[in-house]
């Protein structure tokens, strides 16, 4: 298994906060929430990977967010244009289907950029296209392996997972037409810091809504925590994490007090 | 991989986490005792702490989302 249980709640962490930040105008920097979506995702692989965000210009593929490639690979490819025979992404992007290389030293769809990723180490890279909800491509999303390697039916079921929460932030930064009807879903489904922040507009922050916004950061940190019981056993920071916790649950407590007396 | 090419290495460094694990344990603790003041004296949480309830979550998402390694990707389309 590729992916940990905690990507889905990483993910829905992601959507909340990229929510509450499109909706406010908090921050609308589509890069910085890309970097965020990644991170989380390389977070909860449980196997060694680097992910990559490349967004469609035309017919060119701008660069997106890439949290761990190195730099000079990611110039390389800002701006390279799509075809069928360009690498994962310049291929999915044109085709509009993913395209899985399991080795890029011998694809002949990494002709043009073989030499370039294998200098990076890079040996796997399975791209998926993004779409908007007209089925138009927007993006692709990457996963690189530093081995040669083909994606598992459960990998593949986590990849549509990512991309389909990766489009919607791409279309709400698009769109100061965010649709409504996907913020709401968002808050509804898992936005607790986007119900503070409204709350907060208007001074009136219920018990209930500080409840929920503890509620899910002791769930954060408990999934970091379980992470590392599994990997990393004797962290450093093990410690702090098991502190903020223990504030986050009291914070909680008071919150629920708070709300059984009222 | 190629060696001395690309070291892709997880996390960042453990003494960096660490440390700015450790601060927003102490700071979400002072923001938990803050609150409850807040709670017991005006009967609500101000838009002040709740921010920095969010700021901390923020600060603790990016944590261990990696920063160390980061670079400013976005940049690029800005």
């Amino acid at each position: 298994m590729a992916f940990a249980a905690e990507l889905d709640g990483f993910l829905k962490q992601c959507e909340s906060l990229a929510a509450c930040e499109f909706a406010t105008g908090d921050d609308n920097h589509l890069g910085t929430v890309l970097e965020r979506y990644l991170r989380a995702v390389e977070a909860a692989a449980d196997t060694e990977m680097l992910t990559s965000i490349l967004l469609l210009d035309g017919h060119c593929l701008r660069h997106g967010a890439a949290p761990r490639l190195p730099d000079e690979y990611c110039s390389a490819v800002d701006g390279a244009e799509i075809g069928s025979n360009a690498g994962s992404c310049g291929t999915a992007a044109h085709l509009g289907r993913a395209i899985y290389v399991s080795d890029i030293a011998t694809d002949p769809l990494w002709t043009d950029w073989r030499d370039l990723a294998l200098g990076h180490g890079l040996r796997a890279c399975w791209s998926t296209p993004i779409f908007d909800d007209k089925q138009t491509v927007l993006a692709t999303f990457a996963i690189y392996h530093l081995t040669p390697r083909s994606p598992t039916s459960e990998e593949v079921r986590a990849i549509e997972k990512i991309t389909e929460h990766v489009a919607r932030a791409i279309a709400w930064s698009k769109g100061k037409q965010v649709l409504a009807a996907d913020l709401t879903r968002a808050t509804t489904r898992s936005a607790p810091s986007l119900r503070l922040v409204a709350s907060a507009d208007a001074d009136q922050l219920s018990a209930h809504e500080i409840k929920h916004e503890f509620d899910a950061l002791v769930d954060a940190i408990d999934a970091v925590l379980g992470k590392l019981a599994r990997t990393e056993p004797n962290s450093f920071y093990i410690r702090p994490l098991q502190q903020a916790k223990a504030a986050a649950e009291k914070g909680k407590s008071l919150a629920q007090g708070h709300l059984s007396a009222d | 991989m190629a060696s001395g090419v690309f070291n892709p290495g997880r996390g960042p460094r453990p003494a960096h986490v660490e440390a700015e694990m450790s601060a927003i344990a102490l700071e979400l603790e002072a923001l938990v005792d803050h609150m409850d003041n807040e709670w017991r004296e005006a009967g609500k949480i101000s838009t002040e702490s709740a921010q920095r309830l969010k700021d901390l979550h923020l600060r603790f998402d990016a944590l261990f989302g990696n920063p160390g390694q980061s670079k400013p990707s976005g940049e690029r389309i800005r």
